[in-house]
């Protein structure tokens, strides 16, 4: 089931609402995140970092399970942290720090700090992961985009040799960014950067140029988010309106937004603060500064529900899409599982990282997990084989080479024992002539 | 029944009891015939299973007599089993005991219900006897297995069948124990691990014995080493039964020190001490008691000692066991999540992999030749195994892997270095292409040299004399030749350049002569491995590799497709596959070929023109898998052929600008077709999308005017010019911070005349294109807007960047001066040549000869 969470700046909780039939779920008590702070670990849990007093010297960072409305565990990194992000399997989690620049990177399972960096002069504002999980994407305060190969990072003796840590560094946005996106293709994928400046840039990550410079008609861009196919890309502004601008399609020259940009929707409401894609019906989910969710489809750009969240401004919704644990009873497996399950959630992040070295061990589910075989008889291919081994019997080779191999054996004992009953026979012939011999001479 | 009681069809059910009770009584022994013909009993089987003859599954409308009959003789088939079982002879209770499983796997589920528990007293029996034949014990035992195998399909009867499970684990031991046949062993293992995964709880209490009953046996040798394997991996499974992480890390860490215990003896003298000392010291960590040996305590001393006296083939041959055994550890699926050992795992590999039987100056005194030999001898398998161990490790951190990537790495490009074997060399292209898909595009960069470098080696010893090498080496866009036939990798360690490998190549001298063809399967490898670089990372600072590769990918594909091709593959001995074809080799060519075009993202891809031909080629052999992915190709090749930027359905309704154009660009293309241009693509470019310009086209001035000097690329470098043209239309927005729509379509001028100065085939398309853009500029020039200070702006650009451009200065010098008026003269004329629908282009080839002759004057 594909569910919404929605988190606000000021403490409303986190609510969370199944996309499909409407119907509130859980709400997640006592959560006010920074934009971007709020993200579903691997779909095993909510994370959310915290909006601290800006003087407090230790970020916050909470979790929730899918089950519990209270918070499970609190984490304490070593600065306030602001934007967070999880691989799509939910083994890292990488956060930017709000004080300082430094981007902190901790395996979940074990809790550990594995790596933390300076990335940008300011704090950061955004971060993701590529579809492979193998680059980080980073905005700062400093209109600076920066693109970060983790291999690098975590090879020391390379990321000593080289100059920059960073694979590519995009200056050109003048204030603040505000969202980066990345889409698909690998290595030819694009990167898109909104900022306070009334721009979205387009880069591509191949070559690391500017592809496209899309502006604004006076408004900030504070969320961007691709289509997947990628033809177009939507912008929440804050004057309320969701842009469409074009990526690879038909660009259409004259219209009253500029160029690149297609169009725009709006329900009249105050600023869109956060946007997601809805996988499953084509759905573009919108938070309002107004405290609405709204769900629009994009086929015909109507809104097709409204979620009441808070009064406050909503800043995260994120779409989830969950696996229902249907653990059947019967299972062993399962039973082990859930009671392991009871205390789901891992350990608290480290607030410092652990040293150099990789860690001996990694949490690994093996075979991914449960698996289903069919059941597989052998006594049928052991009868055949059997069947095959005795129609062969007496006629193969191995036997009549085995049974030349004992004839000849056979003679050549035969041989032996003539052998030795004729040294017997003359040895006592012997004997006895010496014995004869003797008592003749003795005589 | 009676004579003329026919039945409908083969698929009647009346078929069934008839045919079952003719079996039962003319072909099945019983105890009076003696039991001859083993060809019967085989048949007797397949009827049996081809009909389901015991499956008793009717449906409702089926006449009750007839279930009644066929119930009774199944009845009677059962009785007979059972009968032959209590037989004195031999033979015929191992008939029984055969039939018996085959019933137990086919019966009805109420049958097997009702009669399970006599059927397993039975077979328990049997195995518990200490007399009978060995044919009779691995029968036993396989029925018994599958009587647990249903048995566990019923959730319901989870506990019956524990119980029952236990009463074996005794029986099945002692045979291990005993000395019988590998026969009887195999039997008795599979038995065991049906019981480890069906019912996990009866194996619990014997936990113990059962690890070291396997553990006596994997270390004492005297098994081949197919049984040594399916030890291993009976023990592998083991940890199953308890399923806790507690187990599996005890047993996994008994295994390492066994075989780390074994490679110390066998290593003395050959290795560095660090090496040993850190995997020593992740494998007990200090302050903590090891576990008890794999064997206990007596055995191993007596393992030990035995080993000291046995050859080295014994030790290693246990080390690949029990690196299987890891290996099937880590493969195998396990109920929770489990705290690998992967710095430990990787030490041992790169302990072992360092290891390559040359004596360090130290030790010389310590060995003796024989030693050596024998140490040397065991090596490559020794290295299979841990490529193998290597390979797991990668696939199963899966997402985990960034902080352990960096060894790994370390480890393939070190190996890769040494590394000469064929059969080696396969697993090291396959735990890099591995790497490399684990990882994604952020490790590509660091492997992609050593990949490229050793494939090139590898790939291209194919003979030289081709007609098509020769050809395709002059047309080359970058001009560089193949790599060497010659292998350079055991010197090249410090040398990759390109002009080096040129001078093996041209010359082809270096051919030692009795050096052998490199294997079809290697080749494979390579390609494989270049493929998987390509797919991850063809376009992401390729720069260095990227021509290189597409040459020798385009070379190696022509090849394959060269009839007679004297390529015979020989057996690998270590590799129990099939041996690779040239089928084989074409394919996987052609599967790099092919992510080798996809992968092009700024120019067209070179060899088009040839790949295209070998893909239509391949498509012709019909009913191959070559054929069918050559349509594969083709498919995917069409969007690259025909590049598009599709518009959206829902926008365009409602600009009827925009649908218009639409129209024209639908009613051009299909003129098109008719003049079968290859470069059709080239009019999407010409749109005033300037993303899409970018991205299909060229922005690295440098490989514009690489390209310029080749018949090749000739096409992209005019596609290159219109980005460049572009990113100045870019960054004029950037400076003025206007969007005035006219802006960019002056900018849009230049590209178009330069464009016209190609051959007259292309020539439609630029005129098209001016078409299209200038029906834009008629629309634009309804917003007002100052064209004299766009010159200016222009200007100013084309001095700034005339240094950087030459190629550009001169075009943008044009708009500056006197064709200013002239060029404004020339949308006019497109414009209403649209309309009135006469072919234009004369007058524009007499005027752009002109305007380019300016240009460069």
């Amino acid at each position: 089931m594909e569910v919404i969470i929605a988190s606000s700046s000021v403490d409303s909780g986190i609510g969370c609402w199944d996309l499909h039939t409407g119907s509130e779920q859980l709400r997640y008590k006592s959560c006010s995140s920074p934009s971007h702070g709020l993200v579903s670990v691997g779909s095993r849990f909510i994370a959310s970092s915290q909006i601290r007093d800006p003087l407090a010297s230790s970020g916050s960072l909470l979790y929730w399970s899918w089950n519990k409305p209270q918070v499970e565990v609190k984490n304490f990194p070593a600065e306030p942290i602001k934007p967070v992000a999880a691989n799509q399997s939910g083994t890292y989690l990488a956060a930017g720090g709000a004080n300082s620049g430094d981007i902190y990177f901790w395996e979940v399972d074990t809790g550990r700090l594995l790596k933390k960096w300076r990335a940008h002069y300011r704090p950061v504002t955004c971060l993701i992961f590529n579809e492979d999980e193998s680059l980080l994407i980073t905005g700062s305060e400093d209109g600076c985009v920066r693109v970060w190969d983790l291999f690098m990072i975590f090879d020391d003796l390379r990321s000593q040799e080289a100059g920059n840590l960073y694979m590519h560094s995009f200056s050109e946005h003048t204030l603040r960014v505000t969202d980066v996106a990345i889409g698909n293709g690998g290595a030819n994928a694009i990167i898109v950067s909104a900022s306070e400046d009334w721009t979205c840039k387009v880069w591509s990550l191949a070559t690391g140029t500017l592809l496209r410079n899309i502006v604004f008609p006076e408004v900030v861009i504070d969320n961007i988010v691709l289509d997947p196919a990628e033809h177009v890309f939507y912008a929440g502004g804050r004057n309320g309106k969701i842009y469409i601008a074009a990526l690879n399609t038909e660009s259409i020259p004259t219209n009253n937004y500029g160029k690149h940009i297609l169009g725009s929707f709006s329900n009249q409401s105050k600023a869109v603060t956060c946007l997601a894609y809805g996988t499953s019906g084509d759905l573009l989910i919108s938070g309002a500064e107004d405290g609405i969710v709204r769900v629009w489809d994009l086929r015909t750009r109507n809104i097709v529900r409204v979620f009441k969240h808070a009064k406050g401004p909503i800043n995260n919704v994120v779409v989830v899409r969950r696996e229902l644990d249907s653990s059947n009873p019967t299972s062993f497996n399962a039973q082990t599982s859930s009671r392991k399950h009871g205390s789901s959630l891992p350990p608290p992040l480290e607030k410092y990282p652990a040293g150099y070295e990789p860690s001996d061990t990694v949490l690994v589910s093996l075979g991914g997990g449960e698996r289903h075989e069919d059941v597989k008889y052998v006594s049928h291919d052991v009868l055949m084989n059997s069947l095959k081994e005795l129609q062969n019997q007496g006629s193969t080779a191995a036997s009549e080479m085995e049974m030349e191999k004992l004839k000849h054996d056979s003679q050549r004992s035969m041989q032996m024992v003539n052998q030795w009953k004729k040294m017997y026979e003359n040895l006592h012939e012997f004997c006895v002539k010496e014995l004869l011999d003797g008592s003749k001479q003795q005589i | 029944m009676s004579t003329f009681d026919c039945f409908s069809n083969m698929y009647d059910v009346a078929l069934k009891p008839r045919l079952l009770r003719t079996l039962i009584r003319d072909h099945v022994p019983d105890e009076k015939h003696p039991f001859s013909n083993t060809l019967e009993i085989s048949r007797v089987i397949s009827l049996v299973k081809t009909h389901r003859l015991l499956s008793e599954s009717v449906n409702q409308f089926v006449d009750p007599k007839l279930v009644e009959a066929w119930k009774s003789n199944v009845t009677s088939w059962v009785e007979r089993i059972l009968a032959l079982l209590s037989s004195n002879s031999p033979d015929k209770c191992w008939v029984g005991i055969s039939l018996l499983g085959v019933t137990c796997t086919e019966c009805s589920s109420d049958r097997f219900l009702e009669s399970y528990s006599v059927w397993f007293q039975k077979l328990l029996s049997f195995l518990q006897s200490t007399e009978g034949s060995h044919l009779v014990r691995v029968a036993s035992c396989a029925s018994m297995c599958d009587l647990f195998a249903r048995l566990s399909v019923f959730p319901k009867l989870k506990k019956d069948g524990s119980s029952c499970a236990v009463k074996v684990i005794q029986p099945v031991l002692k045979m291990l124990n005993d000395d019988y046949s590998e026969l009887v062993w195999e039997g008795a293992l599979h038995l065991l691990c049906t019981m480890i995964t069906s019912f996990p709880f009866s194996i619990q209490r014997h936990y113990d014995s059962i690890e070291s009953a396997i553990g006596l046996k994997l270390l004492s040798g005297g098994c081949s080493l197919s049984m040594l394997k399916k030890l291993a991996h009976c023990l592998a499974l083991l940890p199953k039964s308890r399923g806790d992480g507690e187990s599996w890390t005890v047993l996994m860490q008994k295994i390492l020190i066994a075989i780390n215990d074994h490679l110390n003896f066998a290593f003395q003298g050959l290795e560095e001490e660090t090496m040993r000392k850190v995997v020593t010291g992740l494998l007990v960590p200090p302050g903590k008691q090891p576990p008890l040996p794999l064997a206990g305590f007596i055995l191993a001393e007596e393992i030990t000692n035995k080993a000291i006296k046995r050859s080295e083939q014994l030790l290693m041959s246990n080390v690949s066991a029990l690196m299987f055994g890891c290996c099937t550890m880590l493969t195998e699926s396990y109920p929770i999540k489990i705290n690998v050992p992967a710095r430990l795992l990787l030490a041992l590999v790169e302990r072992i992999l360092m290891v390559d039987g040359s004596l360090p100056q130290m030790s010389l005194p310590f060995m003796t030749a024989i030693q050596q030999e024998n140490i040397c001898s065991e090596l490559p398998v020794l290295h299979l195994c841990s490529l193998e161990l290597l390979t797991t490790i990668t696939k199963i951190l899966g997402r985990q892997i960034l902080p352990y990537a960096a060894s790994i790495l370390r480890i393939i490009t070190m190996y890769f270095k040494t590394c000469a074997l064929p059969e080696l060399r396969i697993k090291v292209y396959s735990a890099a292409r591995i790497l490399l898909m684990s990882v994604g595009v952020g490790m590509a960069s660091c492997l992609a040299q050593e990949i490229v470098n050793n494939a090139c080696a590898d790939l291209s010893s194919i003979e030289k004399s081709g007609g098509a090498l020769n050809g395709l080496n002059s047309n080359a866009s970058t001009g560089a030749p193949l790599p060497p036939s010659h292998r350079k990798r055991k010197h090249n360690s410090t040398t990759g350049s390109l002009q080096e490998h040129d001078e093996g190549g041209g010359l082809g001298v270096e051919f030692p002569k009795n050096r052998p063809l490199t294997p079809i399967s290697l080749r494979i490898a390579a390609l494989e491995a270049l493929e998987a670089l390509i797919t991850v990372a063809g376009a992401l600072r390729s720069e260095r590799w990227r021509s290189q590769v597409d040459n020798l990918l385009i070379v190696v594909a022509i090849d394959s497709f060269k009839e007679g091709s004297p390529i015979e593959e020989i057996g690998l001995f270590l590799l129990n596959e099939p041996a690779a074809t040239a089928t084989d080799l074409q394919l996987a060519a052609l599967h790099a070929l092919l992510a080798s075009f996809l992968s092009f993202n700024r120019v067209r891809p070179p060899y088009l023109a040839q790949g295209l031909e070998l893909f239509r080629r391949g498509k012709q052999q019909t009913g191959t898998k070559l054929a069918e992915f050559c349509a594969h190709a083709l498919l995917t090749l069409e969007v690259l052929i025909h590049p598009r930027a599709l518009p959206l359905a829902d926008y365009s309704h409602t600009f009827g600008e925009a649908q218009r154009n639409l129209q024209d660009e639908y009613t051009w293309r299909n003129n098109s077709t008719t003049f079968g241009l290859p470069q059709v693509g080239n009019d999407t470019l010409n749109t005033d999308d300037d993303l899409f310009a970018r991205w299909v086209g060229n922005d690295n001035d440098v490989d514009v005017s690489l390209a310029k000097n080749t018949k090749y690329t000739e096409e992209a470098s005019e596609v290159a010019t219109f980005p460049d043209a572009e990113m100045t239309a870019v960054e004029d927005e950037n400076i003025l911070n206007s969007d005035q729509p006219g802006d960019s379509v002056v900018q849009f001028q230049e590209p178009i005349s330069f464009t016209t100065s190609v051959p007259v085939a292309e020539a439609r398309n630029s005129v098209v294109t001016t078409n299209i853009i200038s029906e834009r500029i008629v629309s634009n020039s309804t917003v007002p807007h100052s064209e004299g200070s766009h010159m200016e702006s222009g200007q100013g650009i084309s001095v700034n960047k005339a240094s950087e451009f030459p190629s550009q200065s001169g075009l943008l010098q044009t708009t500056e001066g006197s064709t200013m008026v002239h060029e404004s003269a020339l949308t006019l004329n497109h414009g209403s040549s649209l309309d009135n629908d006469e072919d234009p282009f004369p007058d524009i080839v007499d005027e752009d000869p002109d305007d380019s002759g300016s240009e460069e004057a």
